[in-house]
């Protein structure tokens, strides 16, 4: 009896079975978008027993597997371990912070609700966005009577000359989200929700007309621009942003400083900080995710026996 | 040169396509070698386009679906002449042209202006991760090309032996990238975010398509499993990988979301 279960326990079907079960139940948590699947028991349980198909597998087949395949197997039993580990001892979340404020220890959930505190404080010295260029303000001007068009690359506060014609075009505030307040045309936000950029022409010198041109409404207030223009505003990518950081031990003093940003953590007393993201509408906001995983060690480890077996295996065949 | 880079080795494909349609009818061996040397001045065009493009924009073309696709198809025209074996050359050609032909419609569909990086894709590990995975697919897309001729009828045992070596051989190679994009793609990510797995849409697929290929290597090693059994789970796992590579771009929202 417990030999036919151990044979049963052993087989390709069941591994099988079981891989078309799991894969089956990851598309459905992914095509429903719930992430939360993925933590629940009975997603575990069916993932515990797959490894234990495999290792008795692995344990039952030994002499007869070769060995890339025997190191392939052991590889992903070792990286589910080191899955496990993460699951059970891993911590991370969010420190959001600003400059010129006191340190922060609090690690935050996605929800802005504490987690827990970390063995030391991260103070935000100084937070800066690198751009990739200027921003494009692309004016494309036509005057249909002529049957003409011109394209003008443009900038807030500069004088253009429209090529061939007398006309002048004197460009003047940009606004990101035009919305007129109490006090006049105001910006509702820093983001570019309804970019609008103010223009004049001149003919000869002589003023003939002037208003916003909208960049998501195109046509909108030109009854008085002696020529029809549309506005395309691309604002200048992000390259980087950059945080400068100190990091305080208990008794408040500083021990280190460092800069971080995105694909250069920075790593202290078996903690790492990452540059997750910021605010903005306010730049001197910058929130870090901090994060402590000692299931790491296992699953990179796993992960080069996986490539070193399939490697060994593929050669082997070729062999 | 964005149009060129598309319809240039297109033109190339859909003449190895036709040559080999003329072969085929004709019976003549200057056709087949013709719709052979079509496929690989393809190729070679679409190498030049790329490096150009690297050129152009600084940085290796890798940073969103137009330009991994332009790798994946890339990749796939390559696989007959690394695979081994005047057959597999021959036999490969008008599906893997043909394959080739209709990866290029699909990336003529999408916005090829080269953009600057953002700062999520700003690592050396783009370019290892993202041309890994293009391999895979273009591997294993070249192993489902080689499961089609499995439904013809009248195929004679040897022929149908060596087909059935030539989709062994590529899904085997194919798998072995995948898993080297995937493991990548995870170190990167924890490099980045601090976590090498978030079940995002993407990952989740990435791993769905990756059991997928693992059983069917299973039944071709631990079963037997050959021609048309082996055939139709090798296409199964052919359309689970292209949902993976396109429809999770389209119909999911992830941390992915930037390459597409």
């Amino acid at each position: 009896m417990i030999r036919k279960f151990g044979v049963a326990l052993a087989s390709l079907e069941l591994f099988l079975g079981l891989s078309f079960l799991i894969a089956s139940y990851l598309a459905v948590g992914a095509l429903a978008g719930a992430k939360q699947a993925y933590s629940h028991p009975a997603f575990l349980s069916l993932s515990a027993f797959w490894v234990l198909n495999l290792a008795a597998c692995t344990i039952r087949k030994r002499a007869r597997l070769p060995g890339p395949v025997l190191v392939v197997h052991l590889a992903v039993m070792v990286i589910v371990a080191g899955g496990a580990v993460t699951w059970k001892a891993g911590k991370r979340g969010k420190l959001i912070l600003e400059s010129g404020t006191d340190p922060v220890r609090t690690v935050l959930d996605d929800e802005g609700v504490p987690k827990f505190d970390l063995p030391f404080a991260v103070r935000l010295d100084h937070f800066r966005v690198e751009l990739d260029g200027e921003d494009l303000h692309r004016l494309t001007l036509s005057d249909p009577k002529e049957g003409k068009e011109w394209t003008l690359d443009v900038k807030p506060g500069g004088v253009h000359e429209v090529p061939g014609t007398p006309w002048t075009l004197v460009v003047g505030r940009f606004v990101p989200d035009l919305v007129v307040g109490d006090r006049g045309v105001e910006t509702r936000s820093k983001e570019p929700r309804n970019p609008a950029l103010q223009v004049a022409f001149l003919e000869d010198g002589k003023p003939r007309g002037g208003s916003w041109l909208f960049a998501f409404h195109p046509g909108m207030h030109q009854e008085d621009l002696p020529l029809e223009a549309v506005y395309e505003y691309r604002p200048a990518p992000v390259k980087q942003y950059v945080s400068r950081v100190a990091i305080l031990d208990g008794t408040g003093s500083g021990r280190r400083t460092g800069e971080l940003w995105v694909n250069r953590p920075l790593r202290h007393a078996g903690w790492t900080l990452y540059q997750s993201g910021y605010d903005p509408e306010d730049e001197k906001i910058s929130i870090l995710e901090a994060a402590r995983d000692p299931g790491v060690p296992l699953v990179y480890g796993g992960f080069a026996l996986l490539m070193a077996g399939l490697t060994a295996g593929f050669l082997r065949r070729r062999a | 040169m964005n149009g060129l880079e598309v319809n240039v080795p297109f033109a190339f494909f859909l003449a190895s396509l036709a040559g080999w349609g003329v072969a085929h009818v004709s019976l003549r061996e200057s056709w087949r070698r013709a719709a052979l040397a079509l496929l690989a001045a393809g190729w070679a065009s679409q190498t030049v386009f790329l490096v150009l493009r690297w050129i152009s924009a600084g940085r290796a073309p890798m940073a969103n679906q137009y330009e991994s696709l332009l790798v994946m198809c890339w990749a796939a025209t390559a696989l007959p002449f690394l695979l081994g074996g005047a057959f597999a050359r021959e036999r490969l050609t008008p599906w893997v042209a043909g394959l080739a032909a209709l990866l290029l419609a699909a990336a003529s569909l999408l916005d090829p202006t080269v953009r600057p990086l953002m700062p999520a894709l700003r690592s050396n590990w783009l370019f290892y991760h993202v041309l890994a995975a293009m391999l895979g697919y273009g591997a294993l897309s070249v192993g489902a090309a080689a499961a089609l001729p499995a439904f013809r009828r009248g195929i004679d045992a040897d022929r149908a032996a060596a087909l059935d070596g030539l989709q062994y051989r590529a899904v085997s190679f194919g798998f072995l990238l995948l898993t080297a994009g995937i493991l990548m793609g995870s170190v990167w990510a924890h490099e980045a975010w601090g976590s090498y797995w978030q079940w995002d849409p993407k990952e989740t697929w990435s791993l769905i398509t990756w059991l997928w290929y693992a059983a069917v290597l299973h039944l071709w090693r631990g079963r037997g499993w050959r021609g048309r059994r082996f055939a139709i789970v090798n296409l199964a796992g052919f359309a689970v990988m292209m949902f993976t590579y396109f429809g999770v771009n389209y119909l999911m929202k992830g941390l992915h979301a930037y390459a597409d």
